[in-house]
């Protein structure tokens, strides 16, 4: 599929099909391309979890080179080769017996599951440095919370849907918590201010 | 030169133009909410169109001026006046008011404050002052993310602000028509997730009056009006929002992302604000009407180059 839509007058959005694994390492390998290529009209270049934003500066026309780049069939792979990061969580969340009910199995498993899997950063998205984590175990995916709670504390280790997730921040939050970490995941004053990057890897080790 | 918080007034903020092209590590742009009115704000005093000032919202800071200056308030009238102390006294009733120009650059004197009030129009102010506001600069940008407490100055009673030096401005007025409406028409390009509204829905959007909530900050404004219907549920795999995007959840009643956005969302949107008319929706107030008028890509850019042309040629030089 190479079409993309416009999102107002300033977002070009191409989207990709397929499993979500084989769809999001093609959203970043088109995203890291059209960000690697700088075309002076485009202000921003944003994947998500199947698709990848190219957004335009104000009153900006798309050039044809853009277009055509953004048609184009995407590399065969991200130019992020992933790092792998691991991630001390200490799993005493208070949803973790909410979670095993609604999946009717133990606790224990819950936890055992979270932390035996892989996962991959498909994308940054939600609040600086917020990855959402690809590669959760089927026997956990829940939907969000019916009703957000005011305030999540930030190095909350998280799940929803198909995503596990970490807040860098305290903020308002529907994701089902599992755990902490002390883990600082943004710091403006670090190069890179974000720990993670799409395509990173992630493995949580029980603190 | 510096600044003294006396008041801060609900949520006054330090903003620029904002800082542009993080969202791939989820960094909104931020920025002041009508970008024209900040634009012209800092070509009065004679600053950088991009020069960090101060946005308040709904009613406005005190602020006392320690040095000289040269300062501007622009965006929707505010209920403002400069305040003189008679013989150094501490007391209300003894200073001596006068009411502060609006689109109009005006000198202070050192001990002389400004007391921003309750809005006389829309919801969003803005004060420049010479030299600009100087707080540390996140990702290039002095503006103030509220929702991830990123980069900026949320202003608090007692704070000091910098403000870099210069007190040699010539005055400036800007002749510019309010902003502000209390029935407001916003442009929007439909699209992308049409898919997910039954067949009408979208219609609707566009030939129903929508109301202002009270859920409505630099993140985004929920409106209220004919619900859309959707043909599924309203979450989609998260992806990248623009600024003005209208997402819809459950409830069938449209949000409009603003500034302070999250950099991507998992609710279908059924259209997106046309970046020209962006600084209309900022000022917006609770209660007030909003309807929207379809637009292409091509004519909302057609919009923002006349916008581009025409705020400068309103300022001008006072005698």
């Amino acid at each position: 599929m190479t079409g993309w839509v416009w999102q107002g007058e300033r977002g070009l959005l191409r989207s990709f099909d397929g499993p979500l694994a084989e769809a999001n390492a093609v959203a970043r390998a088109a995203s890291d391309s059209l960000r690697a290529a700088v075309f002076p009209e485009v202000a921003d270049v944003v994947p998500g979890a199947r698709t990848v934003l190219v957004e335009l500066r104000p009153g900006a026309e798309p050039s044809d080179a853009l277009v055509r780049a953004i048609e184009a069939e995407p590399p065969k792979a991200a130019i992020n080769a992933g790092r792998l990061h691991e991630i001390a969580v200490k799993y005493d969340g208070e949803d973790v017996a909410a979670i095993a009910a609604l999946r009717r199995i133990r606790s224990e498993d819950v936890i055992e599951l979270h932390a035996s899997a892989e996962y991959t950063v498909a994308f940054i998205g939600f609040q600086p440095g917020f990855p959402y984590l690809i590669g959760l175990p089927e026997q956990l995916v829940v939907p969000r919370l019916s009703s957000p709670r005011v305030k999540v504390e930030w190095g909350s280790v998280a799940i929803a849907g198909e995503y596990s997730g970490i807040y860098p921040s305290d903020t308002p939050g529907g994701w089902r918590l599992l755990g902490y970490t002390d883990t600082v995941l943004f710091d403006p004053a670090r190069t890179p201010a974000a720990l993670l990057a799409p395509g990173d890897r992630v493995r949580f080790v029980r603190a | 030169m510096t600044l003294l918080v006396m008041h801060a007034g609900p949520l006054s903020t330090v903003q620029d133009l904002g800082r542009i092209g993080f969202g791939s590590i989820g960094v909104a742009p931020s920025g002041a909410m009508d970008p024209w009115a900040l634009r012209t704000a800092n070509a009065l005093v004679g600053n950088d169109d991009g020069a960090a000032a101060i946005e308040f919202t709904m009613s406005g800071p005190t602020i006392a001026f320690e040095d000289d200056a040269v300062v501007a308030l622009s965006g929707s009238r505010f209920d403002a006046a400069i305040l003189r102390s008679v013989s150094g006294s501490a007391f209300e009733r003894d200073v001596d008011a006068a009411p502060a120009p609006h689109q109009m650059s005006f000198r202070l004197r050192a001990g002389e404050t400004i007391r921003i009030g309750p809005t006389l129009s829309g919801a969003r102010g803005y004060l420049a002052v010479r030299g600009g506001v100087e707080v540390d600069e996140i990702f290039g940008s002095r503006s103030t993310q509220v929702a991830a407490g990123l980069g900026g100055r949320v202003l608090k009673q007692g704070d000091r602000l910098a403000t870099g030096a210069g007190v040699d401005a010539p005055t400036r007025r800007a002749r510019t028509t309010s902003a502000y409406k209390s029935e407001q028409r916003l442009r929007a390009i439909p699209g992308p997730q049409r898919e997910i509204f039954v067949a009408g829905s979208i219609e609707r959007l566009f030939s129903s009056p929508y109301k202002v909530t009270t859920n409505a900050d630099r993140t985004g404004i929920r409106l209220e009006g004919a619900a859309m219907e959707l043909t599924t549920i309203p979450d989609i795999d998260p992806e990248g929002v623009v600024v003005g995007a209208l997402q819809v959840p459950a409830d069938g009643q449209p949000i409009l992302l603003c500034n302070d956005r999250p950099t991507t969302g998992g609710y279908a949107k059924v259209a997106t604000v046309i970046g020209a008319d962006m600084h209309l929706a900022a000022h917006v107030k609770p209660g007030d009407t909003v309807r929207f008028e379809v637009s292409t890509p091509d004519a909302a850019r057609a919009a923002w180059r006349d916008l581009e042309d025409s705020w400068r040629a309103a300022i001008e030089d006072v005698e």
